[in-house]
């Protein structure tokens, strides 16, 4: 099968890849927010592969597990029950931690990093500056009344000056 | 190649040797700082970019051996649980601190004689008054007058707005009974002084594009330059040396190119933080001094304090909004930052409410950690009913004093140039891990008092990369068998090097030092201007 040049990985990769990321941050429908497979996080990943022959290599071989565990239970990641998805990704875990782990990482950067997900959860999709985020002034009022009763309690500190003599 | 002498020559543009330099170009000597790092510019922070969280892990982390970037050296900090972090340019750690600016209190002075632990200070709170008050305006300082935790003074400039999420935790604090008062920043609130004031960007560690915090790049230095005092970047100093009388002759150093300079000067100030101080000072080793230069004490290196930290994390039913706003500050808690004996502890702790952090960042484990948030279902109901609900506070100690822990120098580990690299050996003391205990157990009920459902996330973990505070590895005293430097920064064994970053600090009190390592550098500045005449006799 021919490498996509794109992604860096073969048709049949990418596939259970996407699927793999799916499990990892998966879509809130309800919010419409995506799951990580579906929103193209492995273009992002491969990405990352590509600068660092050692991740190539961890990557390689993880994804060579993750099929030989897919294959156990079916044809393909896509095909298989939510269940047993979930099974899939658990094992995967479980016997490969370093792969297991970069990959996860790798996910939550590349999917976070996007400024269509940003908004998702409240921030905004531009950089932070120069524009920032408007955050109102307090009312004076308000810091007034919520001071007072700190101030009503007085010193909370202890005197402490050193001997004049010793700062010569 | 030798260059022409200069009167005064500074290692280290970041806060302290700047503030030295600010404090001395009146004299009109003639002042050279050298630094390994370069400009930055605001066009190159990260802050700008859409993709900008990533760069917190890669060219603009806080650990310069993720970054390792060609100015930066490596610190093993294999045997620590806490790893220290900066950043090497003009403006030093500055350009990717988070301006949190509270003042020592006038007993982190005087610890021996009020606790019984450590040591005190050549110094106290009510000498340094002045200079916290100098340097206050001349960074653009923000917040409130009025605390009652300290002795009266006045920030120059309308606090930074608490937000909702700082009001939120007031409430909660109120309702206990404990003190709590908006937080002194170094941001400025307003336009002020050709600074544009704070957007709420809340990616303060990622550079200011627009310059609202204080980096003294663009506070001292900008006075500094017109006033003709020169910096050389990515200039890297390997060795100071000595002259025939014991006394500092200049310093060895790689220029930009990598070739060896020599700079000699009347006076060489250190300013390269609690690692990198006494990397150079060890480094420099010479007949008189084999263990490294000014070390007949033995203590260069050793007493290496930071500010240990956890989190703890509470549920509200409304969205807290955590990432608009300055990070490391809405409102401080020092209801339990003296010594009560009650509390099976001496000294004591802050409660810092800190905004939350941008969601990768919370992906990864949160800031100062990486332990990756669980996967699945899970990490689906984490994003959605949690992170926007989050509000934390973080319990930061005081560290005292101990000569196991320690810089020393790497056997095998080395910089660019083949400069052995600083190797930190360090553990928490029993002291602060009670202090944690009490410390998270109050921030629970902080948090609860405040409307917090439930609590999210526990504490009991120290931050790992939390390491911004290094001090004590030279510090003062007037004893020079216990002590590196005098009180006011000038070394006992060689008396025109002095030392003026936060490596002199002779214990640590539990608030980010920065205020007070500038207020140090003046009051040094101070000092050395009022005993001219007999310098270094």
């Amino acid at each position: 099968m021919e490498t996509n040049a794109t992604t860096h990985w073969n048709e049949d990769e990418r596939s259970l890849l996407d699927g793999i990321l799916d499990q990892l941050v998966p879509a809130n429908a309800d919010n419409n927010v995506p799951a990580a497979g579906t929103l193209g996080v492995a273009d992002f990943i491969s990405q990352k592969v590509t600068e660092d022959q050692e991740l190539e290599d961890l990557f390689k071989q993880g994804l060579l597990h993750a099929k030989t565990l897919v294959d156990e239970v079916g044809g393909s990641i896509a095909a298989l029950s939510p269940d047993k998805k979930k099974s899939v990704v658990q094992r995967l875990e479980m016997s490969q931690p370093a792969f297991f782990q970069a990959l996860l990482r790798a996910t939550y950067m590349g999917y976070y990093s996007r400024p269509d997900i940003r908004p998702l959860f409240g921030l905004s999709a531009d950089p932070t500056q120069p524009g920032g985020y408007e955050v109102p002034p307090d009312d004076p009022h308000l810091i007034m009344s919520l001071i007072k009763p700190v101030k009503q309690r007085g010193r909370c500190y202890r005197h402490a000056s050193l001997p004049n003599e010793s700062q010569t | 190649m030798s260059n022409e002498p200069v009167d005064v020559l500074i290692i280290g543009a970041g806060a302290s040797g700047a503030a030295l330099a600010w404090s001395l170009v009146e004299t009109r000597m003639r002042i050279v700082c050298l630094e390994q790092g370069p400009w930055m510019s605001d066009k190159d922070f990260p802050s700008r970019n859409s993709d900008y969280e990533l760069s917190r892990y890669a060219e603009f982390s806080c650990d310069p051996n993720v970054r390792q970037l060609p100015q930066d050296y490596p610190i093993n900090a294999d045997e620590s649980p806490i790893t220290p972090v900066n950043f090497n340019a003009v403006g030093g750690s500055t350009i990717n601190y988070l301006a949190h600016w509270p003042r020592m209190h006038p007993s982190d002075f005087r610890v021996r004689t009020l606790d019984g632990v450590a040591d005190d200070w050549p110094v106290d709170y009510e000498t340094l008054a002045p200079f916290y008050d100098m340097n206050d305006h001349n960074m653009g300082v923000s917040g409130l007058a009025g605390n009652p935790a300290y002795p009266d003074y006045t920030p120059p400039l309308p606090p930074i707005p608490i937000g909702k999420l700082g009001q939120t935790l007031a409430e909660g604090f109120n309702n206990l009974g404990w003190h709590w008062w908006p937080s002194d920043v170094a941001i400025v609130s307003k336009n002020h002084d050709g600074r544009a004031k704070c957007v709420n960007a809340g990616t303060c560690d990622l550079g200011c594009a627009t310059g609202a915090k204080a980096s003294v790049d663009l506070t001292y230095w900008q006075t500094l330059l017109r006033q003709g005092v020169e910096i050389r970047t990515g200039c890297r100093v390997r060795e100071i040396t000595l002259d025939d009388s014991g006394m500092a002759s200049g310093v060895l150093y790689h220029d930009e190119d990598g070739n060896v300079q020599e700079q000699r000067a009347e006076m060489v100030v250190l300013a390269c933080n609690g690692v990198g101080t006494p990397r150079l000072m060890l480094n420099s080793k010479s007949n008189l001094f084999p263990d490294g230069i000014a070390n007949g004490s033995g203590l260069v290196g050793k007493n290496l304090m930071f500010h240990p930290l956890s989190g703890v994390v509470g549920l509200f039913d409304e969205p807290m909004q955590g990432f608009k706003g300055p990070m490391a500050c809405s409102i401080l808690s020092q209801e339990f930052y003296e010594t009560d004996p009650s509390r099976g502890f001496v000294r004591g702790y802050g409660l810092h409410s800190g905004r939350y952090t941008t969601p990768m960042t919370y992906a990864l484990g949160g800031y100062g950690t990486d332990q990756l948030m669980p996967w699945g279902e899970e990490h689906r109901k984490l994003f959605d009913d949690i992170y926007p609900y989050s509000a934390g506070l973080t319990v930061v100690t005081e560290d005292l004093p101990r000569e196991t822990n320690t810089v020393t120098l790497d056997p095998t580990l080395t910089d660019s140039d083949g400069i052995p690299a600083p190797k930190i050996t360090y553990s928490v003391d029993e002291n602060t891990q009670k202090m944690f205990a009490h410390g998270e157990a109050r921030a629970e009920e902080a948090l609860l008092a405040a409307g917090a459902r439930k609590i999210v996330s526990s504490g009991g973990k120290v931050w790992r990369r939390a390491g911004w505070h290094q001090m004590g590895t030279a510090r003062m005293g007037t004893d020079p068998e216990r002590s590196v430097v005098n009180a006011w920064g000038r070394c006992h064994d060689v008396k025109n090097l002095f030392i003026v970053d936060g490596s002199i600090f002779v214990t640590a009190g539990a608030v980010n030092p920065t205020s007070t390592i500038q207020a140090l550098a003046l009051y040094i500045g101070d000092s050395i201007k009022k005993n001219i005449a007999n310098l270094f006799d």
